[in-house]
């Protein structure tokens, strides 16, 4: 450990931090204009954040360079004779973790130095001076953070930390590459790319991917400023190295196992990603008027109604609900093709059969409902969406939940009866997605057919949420007395 | 010069060994039996005979021409592996059109033929789907000899056939013999083997051994 | 022997069923949603109403899905059923395969160009005849029909061609995707939903990141969003051909077509 301190406590930090200085102290000089333009007077943590949180410069020469040094650091430390001793990759790349903290600290203490020593002499107080009021092109950064922050320090601090979390989530991500490929080219390779993708995603990628712009994880005021919230930057950043962090720790495990495990789960995670990309996607799009949070549940799975169209709406529906489904599908279409003579006379009917696989289907639409419930009103109340209570919350639970319910499983015993019927899985999907067509404007039939009745727009409308549930009632009635039949009567041949 | 010749042929198949060093010549216008335990290799054998695997040592030479090197498959073969193929949703004679189209050496009138030979009337209208299983084996049969091919390789071509079917199928195999085929068969009965086999062969220890 | 085989591979398609299913998607959206447009939305010109046929159709949101079912399948099924192996010693499967993919090409081809072609025809040539559709005339004020309007503008015809060739050889590109996974994966099922899958899936994610002018459903049938500049169609459409072409790649490595 003394000699990795020995390695990594360098003096050269002073060097690279250079640049940094001359940023700053030509950012000072250039406030003396602006002081004088708009007659303010700027105090030094201005001076200090206005350098700190440069995009520029943390995008095109921080961020690279502590990756480079990263990157040489852990490809002239690799050796196999500590791995053996360390006992595992785990370990390893643990306390190779470790000692590019002590870098990235290291450099850190240089950085504030400097910014902070370019920024003495300069009027001092623990308050907002008043340039960070205006609101004018080229004074983006102080403008935003004195908006969100109450206190420059504040802003200062959180600058800090989330510049060192985005750092250590790319370094623990190299360090993981390293231990499965050996390879440094990789690791050279994706500094070079994330040096360019950062150039787009500074310069091209409009304002609604911010999720994957680079700069808004290295610059608190950007970052804030594009989520509008404090918060997210930091959740972001801090999920994606949880992630990392897990599969650290899984990755003695017998690589193929896993090759597997995420084969099976594939559907499952994309399903999972799009429901919740979704989720975000309307709760941030809403953050505008007084809504509450019952407000947002609506909105989100707004689905469509006879009066209200929106495609994007629709199709987040068709992709939460029919994508269930699908997902249902490929367990079917795995029974169904497993299925032989010899299975059925040891279930001696073919309704047994069902029973043996039919509960768990039922459980797994409750427990979709209740995700998407509480994932959408957990997102929107930490977002700071209004938690009061509306007149008509029983319903809107009940439509969601109970008409949900009969929904999903009116689908899923559709796509039941039409796969034994035909025998074939892909044909029970397209019927099912051809039956989507009844939830568009022109053809909802009065709302006689049973698809998309849970749209929860219904519930900006004067429709009851009881008939709803009634017809769909109805219709499951029908269907299950069809697959009773279908399962009873029909010469069943595989 | 033989009509197949396996030289020195080695083969494992998905992990089991099945042929070791083996050489065997098949001549023409006879015809062989082949027997041997379940799992001992009878398909695998066919298989590289027409081509549809490769050996992992030693050559497969039909007509003296060896098989990978400028053809895959061998000419004019009939073949029946595995459980019997078909297109669904077609009738059996359309089954026997597609296929025979394909060359386009025979008409109509002689896949009728070949179909009322083999024991299935070209008149039935049913889909082959909903043929039972000895139905779509006698299929199998007529899409092995409908182009007079001069080799038949025939893995368990009396599968699932009734009694009477047996019989026609053994006549209808020994009159295209005194025609001049050559057929290669595995049959789990033995009395197949001895009605019919000029020559029979077994599979032990990874080799074929000739016992008639 | 290629072309043979294609005769043989046309022959096997064109059933009663094939027929009856490409007639509903051919005449279907002409018979039933002009009715209900005609009168509910003001056109000035054909080309308005030929572009809301198709955006109040579901055409577009299932684009892939309606096609797939011709042909598509065939292979997977021929190999279920164990139809290759007497294929194998009559012709080379390689050449066969080729055919049957063509085949679905050409046949997918035709559908899809005749079910936005025929509805044109209709709405340009045969509706003046019978003066069926209602066009306002008081107030000429036309609204663009999105990215193809430069094309109506040399000439409504070309417009009427070029636009139904686009979607055609789009068609044929998913039916393709759906042809060659059936070849690379063992479940069926799901190797002829994915076309659908990335239609749908893709389009979704490009709305929520604000990309929609590169949404596959949006560069086929540009009708929902503004004009984009014309390049931008060719973005999904050169995707899905890098995709076919990496398809075919790894069949013809991994030997996929020969293990049975």
């Amino acid at each position: 450990m003394i000699k990795v301190r020995k390695q990594v406590i360098n003096w050269k930090w002073l060097f690279a931090v250079i640049p940094v200085a001359l940023y700053a102290i030509n950012n000072r000089l250039s406030m003396q204009y602006f002081e004088l333009r708009y007659d303010v007077v700027a105090n030094f943590w201005d001076y200090v954040l206005i350098s700190f949180s440069d995009v520029y410069l943390l995008l095109f020469y921080i961020f690279p360079l502590i990756l480079f040094v990263s990157t040489v650091h852990i490809n002239r430390t690799f050796d196999y004779t500590k791995l053996i001793r360390l006992g595992s990759y785990k370990k390893w790349i643990f306390t190779k973790l470790r000692q590019l903290m002590i870098i990235d600290i290291n450099f850190l203490l240089f950085l504030i130095a400097a910014l902070l020593l370019t920024a003495i002499n300069t009027p001092f107080s623990m308050e907002w001076s008043n340039v960070g009021r205006i609101n004018t092109s080229g004074n983006e950064i102080l403008y935003y953070l004195q908006q969100y922050f109450s206190k420059p320090f504040l802003a200062f601090i959180l600058q800090i930390i989330l510049l060192l979390l985005t750092i250590v989530t790319f370094q623990i991500m190299f360090c993981i590459l390293y231990a499965r490929f050996q390879n440094v080219s990789l690791l050279y390779f994706i500094n070079g790319f994330m040096y360019l993708y950062g150039a787009i995603s500074f310069k091209l990628f409009p304002a609604s991917i911010k999720f994957v712009s680079v700069q808004n994880y290295l610059s608190l005021f950007h970052g804030v400023a594009s989520f509008d919230s404090i918060f997210i930057p930091f959740s972001v950043m801090f999920v994606a190295l949880m992630i990392l962090v897990f599969i650290a720790n899984k990755i003695d495990q017998n690589y193929k196992q896993l090759k597997n495990l995420i084969k099976r789960y594939s559907p499952l995670f994309l399903y999972g990603f799009l429901c919740f990309m979704g989720i975000l996607f309307n709760v941030s799009n809403n953050t505008e008027g007084e809504l509450s949070v019952w407000d947002i549940l609506i909105v989100t799975f707004s689905g469509t109604t006879n009066e209200m169209f929106s495609l994007v709406s629709f199709v987040y529906h068709v992709v939460v609900f029919m994508g269930f489904v699908y997902l249902f599908q490929l367990l079917l279409h795995k029974y169904l093709s497993e299925m032989s003579y010899y299975m059925l006379i040891r279930y001696k009917s073919m309704y047994r059969w069902f029973l043996s696989w039919f509960p768990k289907i039922i459980i797994g639409i409750w427990l979709l409902l209740l995700t998407l419930f509480s994932v959408t009103i957990f997102i929107a109340v930490l977002i700071g969406y209004e938690l009061t209570v509306p007149q008509n919350l029983f319903k809107i639970i009940y439509h969601f939940m109970i008409n949900g319910f009969l929904q999903l499983l009116f689908y899923v015993l559709f796509v039941i009866t039409v796969s034994l019927f035909t025998k074939d899985v892909f044909k029970s999907f397209i019927t099912l997605l051809a039956l989507t067509v009844f939830m568009l404007p022109d053809f909802s039939l009065y709302n006689s057919i049973p698809v998309g009745l849970n749209s929860m727009a219904y519930m900006l409308e004067k429709t009851s949420v009881f008939l709803t549930s009634a017809k769909l009632f109805g219709y499951i009635l029908i269907e299950t007395i069809i697959l009773l039949f279908l399962l009873n009567k029909r010469d069943y041949e595989i | 010069m033989s009509l197949i010749e396996l030289r020195n042929i080695s083969k494992s198949y998905k992990g089991l060994t099945l042929f070791e060093n083996t050489s065997v010549s098949f001549e023409k216008e006879k015809i062989y039996g082949i027997i041997g335990h379940n799992g001992s290799g009878k398909s695998v054998l066919f298989k590289m005979i027409c081509g549809f695997v490769f050996p992992d040592h030693g050559g497969i030479f039909v007509n003296g021409e060896e098989l990978g090197k400028n053809r895959r498959f061998p000419e004019n073969f009939g073949i029946i592996i595995d459980k019997p193929g078909y297109l669904g949703d077609k009738t059996g004679f359309e089954n026997l059109r597609y296929l025979a189209d394909i060359q386009n050496k025979i008409s109509d009138e002689k896949i009728k033929e070949t179909l009322e030979k083999v024991g299935l009337h070209y008149t039935i209208k049913q889909k082959v789907k909903d043929y039972s299983l000895g139905m779509k084996q006698k299929l199998a049969i007529a899409q092995a000899i409908m182009e007079d091919q001069e080799v038949l390789l025939l893995d368990e071509p009396f599968n699932a056939l009734d009694v009477d079917s047996v019989e026609n199928i053994r006549g209808l195999l020994k009159s295209l013999n005194n025609e001049g085929k050559t057929i290669l068969l595995t049959s789990h009965n033995n009395e197949d083997i001895e009605v019919l086999c000029d020559h029979v062969f077994r599979i032990r220890n990874y080799k074929l051994e000739q016992i008639k | 022997m290629l072309k043979h085989l294609i005769s043989i591979e046309l022959k096997k398609a064109l059933n009663l069923r094939f027929f009856l299913f490409s007639l509903a998607l051919i005449l279907l959206p002409l018979i039933t949603i002009l009715p209900i447009i005609n009168g509910s939305y003001v056109f000035h010109r054909t080309i308005d109403v030929h572009e809301q046929l198709l955006s109040s159709s579901p055409i577009p949101l299932l684009f892939p899905l309606l096609l797939i079912p011709l042909y598509a399948g065939s292979y997977a099924n021929e190999k279920k059923d164990n139809y290759l192996q007497y294929v194998m010693p009559r012709t080379k499967i390689s050449d066969y395969v080729v055919a049957k993919g063509i085949s679905n090409a050409l046949i997918t081809f035709i559908v899809a160009y005749l079910m936005i072609y025929i509805p044109f025809l209709f709405i340009q040539y045969i509706d003046p005849m019978i003066n069926y559709i209602y066009y306002e005339t008081a107030f000429m004020n036309p609204v663009s029909i999105g990215t193809f309007e430069v094309i109506a503008q040399e000439s409504v015809h070309l417009y009427g061609v070029v636009y139904s060739l686009w979607v055609a050889i789009n068609g044929v590109l998913y039916v393709t995707i759906a042809y060659l996974l059936s070849i690379c994966l063992n479940n069926t099922f799901v190797a002829l939903s994915i076309p659908f899958l990335w239609w749908f899936i893709i389009h979704f994610v490009t709305s929520v990141l604000g990309l929609e002018k590169f949404s596959p459903l949006y560069t086929v049938f540009p009708f929902a969003i503004a004009a984009q500049q014309f390049w931008t169609i060719f973005i999904p459409f050169i995707v899905l051909i890098l995709f076919i072409v990496s398809l075919i790649f790894y069949i013809k490595r991994s030997r996929k077509i020969w293990e049975n």
